[in-house]
C-alpha cells in the first residue's frame, strides 16, 4: 500500500517535471526561433473567438443567478444595496477566471489535445521531425502563446457581461436602485481584485494548455494508439485541467487574501 | 564497393523486451539507389527511422561520411538533417493543408526563398508528378495513390542529398508502384541523391536498385549488388526472392524446390530409401504454350497440373516439386505403394484425359496441343539429387491432347 502510494507520487511528480521541462522548451524555443504570426492569429481564433459564444452564454447567466440568489440573501439581512459588490466581487476575484478557464479547456483544450494527438498518430509529428521543422516551434508554442493572450480577455468580457447580467436580475428584475448598484459595483472592486483575477487567468492559462499540449503530444506514451488513444487523451485534458483550475485557483486565493 | 555514404556500426534497438535490430552492421553507398528488403515486421522501418533521427538507438551508431550521428548536437545536427528527406510509409501529410500546402511546407518553413521562387518549384514537381490540377484539393479528397505521390514530392522539394523511402509503393496498383520506382530512379539519377528504399516489393524494389540488403531477424543476412544476390543459395533469401513462384507453388500444394532437395538429401543420407522413385512429369513446349496463352494461362496449366499429380500421388511420404517452369518431380517412397505407380499414372493420364483441367473457360478457345510425358527414375539412377540432374531420361508419353482452339 505505502509502497504503491510512493510510486504513484514519483509518477505524478516525474510527469509534472516532463511537462514543466516540455513547456519550457515550448516557450523558449517559439520565442527564440521565432513562431508563425499567422499560426498565432488562427489559434488566437481557434481558442478564443470560437470560444466566445459560449463565454457570452455561460456569463451572463451566472451574473443573472448570481444577482438572484444575491439578492434574496441580502434581502434578509436588508442590505440589498450591497448586491453590486456582491455580483462584482465574486465574479472578478473568483467566477470570471475559473469558469472562463474551464469553458475554454471544454471548448478548444480537448480539441487541442486531440489535434495534437491525431498527428502523432499519424505521424505528421514525425514527418516535421525530419523535415527540420520543430513541432514545439511550429505547433506547440503558438497554442501555448494565443492561450496566454486570449485567456485574460475572454475573463475581461466575462466581468462584463457577468455584471451586465446581475445588473438586469437586480434592478430591471428585483427592483435595487441602479444608483446604488453601480456605485457599489465601482467602490467595492480595487485594483488588486482586477489584478488577482488576471493573475489566475493568466496562471490557468499556462496551466491549462500546457496539460492540454502535454497529453496530445505525448499520448503514444501514456493513452495508447488510434482513435481510443485521441479520445482519452481528450477526457484527461479536460480532467487534469479542471482539477489544476480549481487547485490552482485555491492555491493563489490563500496567497492573495 | 564505392565509399559509403552511410555506415551502421552494431546498432541495437529493443522495444520493451524485443529486440528489433540486433546489431546492424551495414555500408551504403553514395549516389545509388539501396534497397533494404525483407518480410514485413522485421524491423526495416525503424532501421530507416534510425537514419532519420526519429529513434535513437539503445548502443552503436550510424556514421555519415564517418562523423558519428550521435555526436552532433544543436546545429551541425540540424544542419546534418537538412541533407535528409523521408518518405512515410502511410504518407503522414497534413489533412487540414491544401496538396500545395502540403509540398511547399519544407520550404516554406526552413529556407528563405520567397513565396514566388516557392510556388514555381513547387509547381514544377507537382507537374512531373501530374498532380498539378490537384494543387487547390485537400488530402481527404485525393486517392491513396495520388496521397502517395504528394507524399513522394514532399520528400523530393527541398532537394535532399538522400532520400528514405519507406515502403513507397504500398497499396498502389502494379502501373502505379511502376511509375513510382520509374520516378525515384529517374530522378536519382537526375539529382544524384542517394537513396534507401526500404520494402517487401522484393521484385521490383530488386530490380531499380544498385545496392541490396537483406534484414531478417533483426539483422543483416546479405548486403551487396542484386547481380551477388541472385547467385545465393541460403533458403531464406531464396525464398524471399522467389516468393511470387513460391505462391503458385504452394497454391497447388508442391514443395518448395529448396525445401523438396533438403527433405529428399535427408532422407537418401539415412539409407533406409533404397527402393524410392522419383517420377518426372514435364509439360512439352512450355515456352509456346506461353506465347499462344499468355503467362498467368501457363501458370494456371501448371497449378492446375500439380494439383493433380498431388491429389493422384496422395501419401504423407509423397513429396512433390516444380523443379523447372514446366516440370514437376515427384518423389515416392517405398511405403508409397511404388507397385501403384502404373495405376497412379492411369489415374492421373485420366483426369487429364477428362478435358477439364486446361480446357475450360476462356482458356479452351485458345489452347493450342498438350503433350505431357513422364519417366519413371529409380533413386539408384538419380546422379545428383541437388542439381536435379538425371543420368537417363526416357520419356514416354502420358497425355497428348488437342484442345479447341479459337477459330
Amino acid at each position: 500500500m505505502i509502497r504503491n502510494t510512493g510510486a504513484w507520487c514519483i509518477l505524478i511528480l516525474q510527469e509534472i517535471g516532463r511537462m514543466t521541462l516540455f513547456g519550457f522548451q515550448a516557450y523558449s524555443r517559439g520565442l527564440t526561433y521565432g513562431f508563425s504570426l499567422t499560426k498565432l492569429i488562427e489559434q488566437i481564433y481557434m481558442i478564443g473567438v470560437k470560444t466566445l459564444p459560449v463565454i457570452l452564454l455561460i456569463s451572463f447567466f451566472t451574473g443573472m443567478v448570481l444577482g438572484l440568489q444575491g439578492y434574496f440573501t441580502l434581502a434578509k439581512f436588508g442590505s440589498e444595496g450591497l448586491l453590486g459588490s456582491a455580483i462584482a466581487l465574486s465574479l472578478i476575484r473568483e467566477m470570471a477566471p475559473v469558469l472562463t478557464a474551464i469553458m475554454i479547456v471544454g471548448q478548444a483544450g480537448s480539441s487541442m489535445a486531440s489535434e495534437i494527438g491525431i498527428m502523432r498518430n499519424s505521424e505528421q509529428l514525425d514527418a516535421l521531425n525530419t523535415m527540420n521543422i520543430d513541432p514545439l516551434v511550429f505547433l506547440i508554442a503558438p497554442k501555448l502563446i494565443a492561450a496566454i493572450l486570449v485567456y485574460p480577455l475572454l475573463t475581461g468580457i466575462f466581468n462584463v457581461v457577468g455584471i451586465w447580467g446581475g445588473y438586469l436580475t437586480g434592478v430591471e428584475l428585483l427592483g435595487v436602485d441602479q444608483g446604488a448598484f453601480w456605485f457599489r459595483v465601482e467602490s467595492a472592486t480595487t485594483a488588486n481584485d482586477i489584478i488577482g483575477g488576471f493573475t489566475k487567468s493568466l496562471v490557468f492559462a499556462f496551466v491549462t494548455s500546457l496539460i492540454c499540449c502535454f497529453q496530445g503530444y505525448f499520448i503514444h506514451r501514456h493513452k495508447g494508439f488510434g482513435a481510443t488513444g485521441v479520445s482519452r487523451a481528450a477526457t484527461s485534458s479536460v480532467v487534469f485541467s479542471s482539477v489544476s483550475i480549481l487547485l490552482a485557483d485555491y492555491i493563489i486565493t490563500s496567497f492573495m487574501l | 564497393m564505392d565509399t559509403p555514404l552511410l555506415e551502421f556500426k552494431s546498432l541495437v534497438k529493443k522495444f520493451g523486451d524485443k529486440t528489433i535490430l540486433d546489431g546492424i552492421n551495414l555500408s551504403i553507398p553514395e549516389g545509388k539507389m539501396t534497397a533494404v528488403i525483407g518480410k514485413s515486421g522485421t524491423g526495416k522501418s525503424v532501421m530507416l527511422k534510425h537514419v532519420a533521427r526519429l529513434i535513437e538507438p539503445d548502443s552503436g551508431d550510424i556514421y555519415y561520411k564517418g562523423t558519428s550521428f550521435g555526436s552532433l548536437k544543436g546545429k551541425k545536427k540540424k544542419k546534418l538533417k537538412d541533407k535528409f528527406s523521408y518518405m512515410f510509409q502511410h504518407n503522414a501529410l497534413f489533412d487540414s493543408y491544401t496538396l500545395f500546402d502540403n509540398v511547399a511546407l519544407p520550404l516554406i518553413e526552413t529556407t528563405s526563398l520567397n513565396p514566388k521562387k516557392i510556388e514555381k518549384k513547387v509547381l514544377a514537381i507537382l507537374e512531373q508528378l501530374e498532380l498539378a490540377e490537384f494543387r487547390n484539393n485537400f488530402i481527404s479528397q485525393l486517392s491513396g495513390g495520388m496521397q502517395r505521390r504528394v507524399a513522394l514530392a514532399r520528400a523530393l522539394v527541398t532537394d535532399p542529398e538522400v532520400v528514405l523511402f519507406d515502403e513507397p509503393t504500398t497499396g498502389l496498383d502494379p502501373i502505379r508502384r511502376n511509375s513510382v520506382f520509374d520516378l525515384i530512379s529517374k530522378y536519382q539519377r537526375k539529382l544524384g541523391f542517394t537513396s534507401i528504399i526500404v520494402s517487401h516489393d522484393i521484385p521490383d524494389a530488386f530490380y531499380v536498385s544498385d545496392f541490396v540488403a537483406i534484414l531478417e531477424e533483426g539483422k543483416i543476412i546479405f548486403s551487396g549488388s542484386p547481380l551477388e544476390l541472385e547467385q545465393q543459395t541460403d533458403p531464406l533469401i531464396h525464398k524471399l526472392l522467389k516468393s511470387h513462384d513460391l505462391l503458385i507453388d504452394q497454391l497447388s500444394g508442391l514443395k518448395d524446390p529448396l525445401d523438396f532437395k533438403l527433405e529428399i538429401q535427408n532422407k537418401l543420407d539415412s539409407n533406409q530409401e533404397s527402393n524410392a522413385s522419383f517420377i518426372l512429369i514435364r509439360l512439352m513446349d512450355f515456352s509456346e504454350i506461353v506465347k499462344s496463352v499468355g503467362e498467368i494461362a501457363s501458370q494456371h496449366i501448371m497449378k492446375t497440373l500439380g494439383n493433380s499429380i498431388k491429389d493422384i500421388f496422395d501419401h504423407p511420404s509423397a513429396l512433390s516439386s516444380k523443379i523447372s517452369r514446366s516440370q514437376i518431380l515427384t518423389y515416392i517412397s517405398p511405403s508409397g505403394h511404388v507397385e501403384d505407380l502404373d495405376r497412379k499414372l492411369a489415374s492421373l493420364k485420366e483426369r487429364l484425359d477428362n478435358n477439364t483441367i486446361f480446357c475450360k473457360d476462356e482458356i479452351q478457345y485458345r489452347t493450342p496441343n498438350f503433350s505431357i510425358f513422364y519417366q519413371i527414375i529409380p533413386v539408384t539412377e538419380m546422379s545428383n539429387i541437388g542439381d536435379f540432374s538425371f543420368k537417363k531420361e526416357k520419356l514416354k508419353p502420358l497425355l497428348e491432347m488437342n484442345c479447341k482452339t479459337n477459330p
